[in-house]
């Protein structure tokens, strides 16, 4: 396979990491971005199995002006860019909306949204540079309808899915295509710790609030970080070549859209 | 015999177009696949050409969908030859387009007793065999984009197609206790035999101006800039097939180019 590049957001989470270590497995290169120093350990890691460089890059992707060090390790590896993971995601702190702090929902917009719009502009000129590729956001079932108390959460998600459409309008005449994967629960430590918040606000243990949860899913249990990767990476690859402003849902039937 | 297989599929309509296309794709990843069609004359002959090209074989098996005997028949042969079916592709279906005022309830009847009955019926004999054999099968069934939006000219397709969304959602329920998944897949504009039939038909029905005029008009609304081939559809069914979508069920996954992003 010739040499390229994808970069991924959100590199050191669950979802991130498996897509890392999958396109690694497939023979990407890859920039992995997030915001903490872990990171680098995770490029350290991941590359031990890779055909391919693997190059971390620490980034607090909501300003424009923290971008450079992406920017520099895509040059340092000095392969085109073919692909844009946009993986990073918070979850917000569980609430109503009469009392939600604007603070709040600003760093869940800022996160989820606006250093996507950043991520896309100043990336999409290095995808056109290599002919084109390919881009995938991480939204959540929680972007396709609205759910009491994550009201920032659900309309951060939702917004990235629209963003992604719009996206796919403008990228397509650039052979960019643009989709969006749309994981239900996955058994990650983010959703765990929500269990785990939620569990605490109710007053109930968290084996309990997680088979409440988990029997709303008709296949009875939480994605592996794997399952999402697969689905990216298939978005990624030859067999989506005819896919652009698509969401695949992959949520073990939680919720049909 | 045949060579060693990862088990069986059986795909209806499958002599030509998009069910050619995925009963190729099954071959070629190693599936033994049963021709689940009405005309054997075509599906003998797609028959013999994958199982010349393939490393595996298929076999015909002359199957109306609205006919519950021959599909269990198609599932019966698929477990005879290949040890038991894996991936069910309820892929059969057919087109008339008609003014919305004149649509007759012949055209409606046939249209969703293929399209719709059509696939109830082979998830229903699906499953059955799948939960005999302790399978933890894929049941997959080819929508449109047509079930998601109504079309003037073609509204009991669209109906027949909607009918395909519901049936996935609700075998999905149904089946997710015994480890069976059901998924549907929603092409746009592919050039296949029913859409060059469609645009004939539309030229003839005073829709479109000129022979081809249909189909090109909706594929400028393409982003992808195209109609698809049936080969693009292929690699998103592929991906519902294997192990790769498991956490997948009761989707649809739109393959448009970029049509109704939904």
């Amino acid at each position: 396979m010739s040499a390229r590049v994808a970069i991924l957001t959100g590199a050191a989470g669950g979802v991130g990491r498996a897509v890392a270590e999958r396109f690694a497995r497939d023979g990407w290169s890859l920039v992995l971005v997030d915001t903490a120093d872990v990171v680098h350990q995770v490029a350290a890691e991941v590359d031990a199995s890779a055909e391919g460089r693997v190059v971390g890059a620490v980034a607090d992707i909501t300003k424009a002006e923290n971008l450079d060090p992406i920017e520099n390790a895509l040059r340092e590896i000095g392969q085109p860019l073919k692909f844009l993971g946009l993986i990073a995601g918070v979850l917000q702190e569980v609430g109503p909306i009469t009392t939600l702090d604007m603070n709040e929902w600003d760093r869940v917009m800022n996160v989820n949204l606006r250093a996507n719009v950043l991520m896309i502009q100043r990336f999409v000129p290095p995808l056109k540079e290599s002919g084109g590729g390919a881009i995938v956001t991480v939204s959540s079932w929680f972007g396709r309808s609205g759910h009491g108390l994550f009201a920032a959460y659900c309309a951060s998600k939702a917004g990235l899915i629209s963003l992604t459409q719009s996206a796919a309008a403008e990228l397509a005449d650039d052979n960019i295509r643009v989709n969006s994967v749309a994981p239900g629960n996955v058994a990650t430590r983010m959703h765990f710790a929500a269990l785990q918040e939620e569990a605490d606000n109710r007053g109930v243990s968290f084996e309990s609030m997680k088979k409440t949860e988990w029997d709303k899913i008709p296949l009875r249990r939480a994605a592996e970080p794997a399952e999402i990767a697969a689905a990216i990476a298939f978005l990624a690859g030859p067999d989506g070549a005819y896919l652009t402003g698509a969401t695949i849902d992959v949520n073990g039937g939680v919720l049909f859209t | 015999m045949s060579a060693k297989t990862k088990g069986g599929a059986v795909v209806t309509g499958a002599a030509r177009g998009i069910g050619r296309q995925i009963a190729e794709g099954l071959v070629a990843d190693g599936y033994g696949v049963v021709i689940a069609d009405l005309d054997p004359t075509t599906g003998e002959a797609t028959a013999r050409a994958l199982t010349e090209a393939g490393a595996t074989e298929a076999i015909f098996v002359k199957v109306d969908v609205t006919d519950r005997a021959t599909i269990k028949a198609a599932i019966e042969a698929c477990r005879l030859r290949f040890g038991s079916l894996n991936v069910m592709i309820n892929n059969a279906g057919f087109n008339k387009p008609e003014p919305f005022l004149e649509i007759t309830e012949k055209t409606w009847r046939a249209i969703l007793e293929v399209n719709s009955l059509g696939v109830l019926v082979g998830i229903q004999e699906a499953g059955k065999a799948m939960i005999a054999d302790g399978i933890k099968g894929k049941i997959i069934n080819t929508a449109s984009i047509a079930g998601r939006t109504g079309f003037p000219d073609f509204a009991a397709y669209s109906v027949s197609k909607a009918a395909v969304i519901s049936l996935t959602q609700a075998a999905a329920r149904a089946l997710a206790p015994k480890g069976i998944t059901v998924n549907a897949f929603a092409p746009g504009v592919v050039a296949t035999p029913l859409w060059e039939q469609l645009d004939k038909d539309l030229y003839a029905m005073g829709a479109s101006a000129a022979p081809g005029e249909a189909m090109s008009s909706l594929a400028s609304q393409i982003l992808l800039g195209r109609v698809a081939d049936p080969k693009d559809v292929v690699g998103t069914v592929k991906f519902l097939w294997s192990e790769q979508s498991d956490y997948m069920t009761g989707q649809v996954l739109v393959i448009d180019g970029g049509m109704v992003l939904q």
